[in-house]
């Protein structure tokens, strides 16, 4: 098994270098910090901008080749580069990667915890009415982006705001201090969003996982020792259900990193996701490079804990590695 | 015969596409005409759901961009699970070395950091901002999955006793392929279609509504839905058609799919595993 | 008062099926009852709806009693109470029955737990005392592996151990033995034995295949279209009748059709360095050498793993094997064109196991029985006509042709396989466990198909299978397989009524098991491979046994065409009569 996790550590670590290489490379081909530069009224002599544009290793006159090896000299001792402005971009990023897990990891552990419980709970009540709502509702909030479900949560908040009065929930920015009660009144609905958004994902596959092992053989015989059928189902179907389920969560880290930058924008957060889409409009090449470079560990970590936890979870896992 | 959900599905996207389609020019407004003497008006005989902040008609406007969010998805999906099927049935089949090629190629694609290139490199291959260079770029980014499903299913079929027969009878290996495998595949690649729609959409609206996408003047529902969404506690209705519209799509199309999935697969749907 | 009584039960099942129509039955303590029925005979519905145990919406109307209580109609939470405690069930299939992600030891200590108030540790002290009776070796080292690690007669072990874990009144075991081959099957049934000795248990044992309670149980009842009939006391059945012998000409007189030797393919395991991957190719088949002549039937047995399929795949590659070489109509498959290849398959064709995975689900009979002649461009005129012979031939109606593999059932399916397989008139036909997948009942019409057609066409057969009574039925010769090798050849009466090998003899007789042993097909042991498992090498003095150390022995061909590999045969072989 350690030899396992340790050939999908390389493999995810050169993932992330090819990934991360190759978004440095699209983003300094394709984006034009220059334009902006030349925007400016009055237009500052071609001299001082290439100049600004050198000092910074954004000048798209210098070579692709060369402009890489700098940055990537740069990344190997640590650094991600300037910011158009001349601003380090470590330091912001670690500061909005906080703001970012502050907004998305809640809801996420959430959403999948709650997926599971559900998708479970309708095919144990295979057919029954349980079931029809839970899978019916399932459909619905997958079919809504995050950007309208955050939409339809803050009209019905304002609603209760509205009925009763006070200011139960806000929602725009991050809290601007004032202990955990101000806390939880900012972050409840967007974790409710992501939460329910998550919650679908996970719910539809668990859901189908749970009927696959509803008339599996080895639930029957726990049944025949004489366990109920829901303890059989939640100690014996459930347990081997939920090891396919860990692969499936961690393949959803795409969608829901997506749906993060957009919950950024609906709640007016100013993370990760809304520093990419910044980025990109504005030409910042090194922060479109550094934040895609994390999005890739994610979406790398999230797949090696999922291995870490069927690993757990089966030991025909474990014999296979 | 269609199970319920699949018929409920194909009827629900009927009467979308319907709306989609004759509404526009039932309308007393074109979608791309401003209207300067109504901004942000309620619904009236001239603008029957109202005007937006800029004076648009929003019901010609949202069955545009509805219009416009449709296409987008079903050439994304058509397009996407096109390349799935040839590329996963050739590693497949013939393994050995282009089996490998090809999968790395999948790998690769998997590694591709897909927000950044998408949003990168569309405003930068569509000029006017009318969202066609979004389909092969999210086409680009959702083929992999079902290019390694149908791999996968045609390896199995490949070991299956009734393709080995046909091989020990020596009926020759593209026969085999057309008669024993593309069959089976069929209706894999049919519900994959229709899943695959539904995903577009969202990806779409979802760029679109960040900006990177469909842009204005042009419309899909995403960028109606980025700029009604901050006004839409103040006046619900164009976000709330926006929205229902899409989520009515999406909703159509995956009870569609899976509702194909029931019907098409009698060897792994629900009531033939059974005895 | 009986431990069980069950009358006038009725099952309707949630697609409306009556699968058990007015079964009646009852057990006393200790004693034995084999309920035998073909598949849908609707035996096992009646199985599951004594232990309550039926799928959701099926309906239950008559009576069960348990000690005299009435167990119709009681709740889940009720039931749970006397399920695994008072009444226990042994299932069929024992890998899909145990739950995968728990050690067996844990699933018994939870029967334990469930039903006595007992401490984990003293349960999984008892789970070890259990599986210790039901014969399982290094029970607490066993105790802590999953199902994965375990052999299929270890895990049915685990069943039983299951079961008799809180000494239940009665124990229900539905086809305990049917996955299992013949040598694991009779111990079993020892296993079953000692377990109801130990508990005083009743048992229902149900089953489709008579054998297995022929000598078991004490009284037999037949169940039929969901009801049920007395047949007596289990030990009076009568034997299975022998097919006549056809005249044939000599043997040596005939053509070989296929000759073998010294075939030899090992599988790469697929995990590890290339190097270690040679060192530990496992050996399926490792120097295997026999021929079939004109208008014979030669079986290939052992038990499963013992490299009899992959013999016949090899064969059918028509490639060049890994090592030794394999004749077919004097031609070395090795040396074949592409096109001299194809023209080969016209006269080997193969009959597989399973008639449900091998016909394609989406053709119809016509097209499947067709496609061999359109791949090797028969007239397309003639193919109807040819497709409506061939139907006939393998006993078929012509309105089979326009159906779909699953609108028929077992028995019809693999005619058409056979139909299919003749289609191209080969004068070989490999035979891969042709019945193996059919109800009993079947068995008999397509085994007697096949003699009949290979004494019309004069075809050559190659018969892979570990059911010996098939054996009986249609071989003329055998030969008898064990880890990659063949031990012993000769014609079926000779070998069946003489064995020479102590293999073929455990295989023959349950009164002379194989000892269990360490047989790791990827590293055999120097010397003869059955010396581990022989029941005689133990018993043979420093001097024999030293041969069979370090000579390998090989299956010499000689006397009366019968060979053996064995230092110490059990018969002398004497010369050709």
């Amino acid at each position: 098994m350690a030899a396992f996790l340790l050939r999908r550590l390389v493999r995810g670590l050169v993932l992330v270098l090819l990934a991360s290489s190759l978004a440095y490379l699209l983003a300094a081909y394709a984006l034009r910090p220059r334009a902006e530069l030349e925007g400016r009224t009055p237009r500052p002599p071609e001299a001082v901008i290439d100049a600004q544009l050198t000092r910074h290793n954004l000048n798209d006159r210098t070579p692709l080749a060369d402009r890489f090896r700098v940055w990537a000299t740069g990344v190997a001792h640590g650094s991600f580069g300037r910011t158009r402005e001349g601003e380090p971009v470590d330091g912001e990023l670690w500061r909005r990667l906080g703001v970012s897990a502050r907004l998305l990891l809640p809801g996420t552990v959430l959403g999948c915890v709650l997926g599971v419980l559900l998708g479970a709970y309708a095919a144990i009540r295979h057919g029954g009415a349980a079931d029809h709502a839970v899978t019916f509702l399932g459909y619905l909030l997958l079919a809504a982006p995050v950007f309208v479900l955050a939409v339809l949560l803050q009209t019905a908040a304002a609603e209760a705001n509205d009925a009763t009065g006070l200011r139960l929930l806000t929602w725009v920015g991050e809290p601007p201090g004032g202990g955990p009660l101000e806390a939880v009144r900012h972050a409840a609905l967007p974790t409710a969003t992501i939460a329910l958004a998550q919650a679908a994902l996970v719910g539809r596959y668990q859901r189908a996982l749970m009927l696959d092992v509803l008339h599996a053989d080895y639930v029957r015989t726990a049944r025949a020792r004489g366990l109920r059928r829901r303890d059989a189902l939640l100690r014996h179907g459930l347990r081997v259900a939920l090891v396919p389920m860990t692969a499936h969560a961690a393949a959803t880290s795409g969608p829901v990193l997506f749906g993060g930058v957009c919950a950024e924008r609906v709640f007016g957060r100013h993370g990760l996701g809304a520093w990419l889409v910044e980025a990109i409009a504005r030409g910042d090449v090194h922060v479109a490079a550094a934040v895609t470079c994390l999005a890739a560990c994610a979406v790398v970590l999230t797949g090696l804990a999922a291995d870490v936890l069927s690993g757990i979870l089966d030991p025909r896992v474990r014999a296979a590695c | 015969m269609l199970t319920g959900r699949a018929a409920a599905g194909l009827l629900l996207l009927g009467m979308i596409v319907l709306l989609v389609f004759a509404g526009p020019p039932a309308s007393p407004w074109d979608w791309d005409r401003t209207d300067l003497t109504a901004f942000g008006e309620g619904p009236s005989a001239r603008h029957w759901l109202g005007t937006t902040q800029s004076g648009r008609d929003v019901f010609a406007l949202t069955l545009h961009a509805a219009r416009r969010s449709l296409l987008i998805g079903l050439l994304v999906a058509v397009l996407s699970t096109g390349l799935a099927a040839v590329v996963g049935t050739l590693a497949g089949f013939l393994g050995g070395r282009l089996d490998r090629a090809l999968m790395g190629g999948v790998d690769l694609m998997l590694v591709l950091p897909p927000f950044l290139v998408v949003a990168v490199l569309s405003p930068f291959l569509d000029a006017n901002g009318r969202g066609w260079a979004l389909v092969p770029l999210l086409a680009a980014f959702l083929w992999m999955a079902t290019a390694r499903s149908v791999r996968a299913m045609t390896v199995s079929l490949r070991d299956r006793e009734f393709v080995m027969a046909a091989r020990f009878l020596g009926v020759p290996a593209r026969r085999v392929v057309l008669r024993h495998v593309v069959p089976h595949l069929a209706s894999l690649l049919a519900v994959d279609v229709s899943v695959t729609v539904g995903t577009a959409i969202i990806a779409e609206s979802g760029l679109s509504y960040l900006g990177f996408g469909v842009r204005p003047p042009d419309a899909s529902l995403g960028t109606l839905l980025a700029d009604a969404g901050s006004g839409a506690i103040a006046s619900p209705v164009p976000f709330g058609f926006a929205a229902s519209l899409l989520v009515l799509i999406v909703f159509a199309v995956s009870l569609l799919g899976d509702g194909l999935r029931d019907v098409l697969d009698p060897e792994f749907g629900p009531e033939a595993a059974r005895p | 008062m009986n431990p069980l009584e069950v009358t006038d039960l009725r099952v309707a099942l949630p697609s409306g099926v009556r699968a058990v129509d007015g079964a009646g039955f009852e057990v006393r303590s200790g004693e034995v009852l084999g309920v035998v029925g073909e598949s849908g005979s609707g035996k096992t519905t009646l199985g599951l709806a004594v232990m309550g145990l039926l799928p959701a919406g099926a309906r239950v109307a008559g009576s069960v009693r348990l000690r005299g209580e009435e167990l119709l109609g009681r709740t889940d939470a009720e039931l749970s109470r006397i399920r695994g405690n008072d009444l226990a069930m042994v299932f069929q299939d024992p890998l899909s029955a145990l739950t995968p992600v728990h050690p067996v030891g844990d699933q018994i200590a939870e029967t334990i737990r469930i039903h006595q108030g007992v401490r984990r540790a003293a349960a999984r002290a008892r789970a070890v005392e259990l599986l210790d009776l039901v014969g399982v070796p290094g029970a607490a080292r066993r105790a802590r592996a999953h199902p994965h690690e375990l052999s299929g007669g270890m895990r049915q072990r685990v069943l039983i151990a299951m079961a008799i874990a809180n000494r239940p009144a009665v124990i229900i075991a539905d086809e305990p033995v049917t996955a299992l081959d013949t040598i694991a099957r009779s111990r079993i049934l020892d296993v079953l034995r000692v377990a109801q000795a130990s508990t005083g248990a009743a048992i229902v044992l149900i089953t489709h295949d008579l054998d297995a309670v022929t000598g078991f149980a004490d009284r037999v009842m037949v169940m039929s279209e969901g009801r049920m009939a007395d047949a007596g006391p289990g030990r009076e059945l009568p034997a299975v009748e022998v097919a006549p012998v056809p005249a044939r000409p000599a043997r040596a007189s005939r053509p070989v059709v296929l000759e073998v030797s010294g075939l030899v393919r090992h599988h790469s395991l697929p995990r590890g360095t290339p190097a270690r991957r040679r060192a530990g190719a496992v050996r399926a088949v490792d120097g295997v050498g026999f021929d079939v002549r004109e208008a014979e039937t030669v079986a290939l047995v052992g038990e499963s793993g013992c490299g009899k399929t992959t013999t016949l795949m090899e064969i059918m590659r028509l490639a060049r094997p890994q090592g030794g070489r394999v004749m077919v109509m004097g031609q070395d498959t090795a040396a074949l064109t592409r096109a001299r290849r194809k023209a080969l398959r016209r006269d080997v064709q193969v009959v597989f196991q399973d008639p449900y995975s091998s016909l394609d689900p989406r053709m119809r009979v016509s097209d499947i029985i067709a496609e061999p002649l359109t791949a090797h461009r028969f007239p397309r005129a003639l193919i109807g006509d040819r497709v409506r012979d061939l139907l006939a031939m393998v006993d078929l109606d012509p309105a089979h042709a326009r159906r779909h593999p699953h609108a028929l059932s077992g028995g019809q399916r693999q005619r058409v396989g056979i139909a299919r397989a003749l289609a191209l008139e080969p004068r070989l036909v490999l035979l891969d466990e042709p019945v193996a997948a059919l109800d009993v009942t079947l068995r008999a019409g397509v085994l007697d198909l096949l003699s009949d057609l290979r004494s019309r066409l004069g075809l050559a057969y190659l018969l892979v299978t570990h059911d010996l009574t098939v054996v009986r039925r249609i071989a003329d010769r055998v030969a008898v397989m064990h880890q990659g090798r063949i031990v012993e050849t000769g014609p079926v009466d000779e070998v069946f009524h003489r064995p020479a090998h102590p293999y073929t003899r455990a295989l023959l007789d349950p009164r002379f098991p194989p000892r269990d042993g360490p047989s790791d097909p990827a590293a055999p042991i120097p010397g003869c491979r059955f010396r581990i498992r022989c029941p005689h090498y133990a018993a043979l003095g420093p001097r024999c046994a030293g041969l069979c150390d370090v000579v390998d022995p090989q299956p010499g061909e000689g006397h009366g065409g019968r060979g053996v590999a064995c230092h110490h045969p059990l018969v002398t072989l004497e010369a050709a009569t």
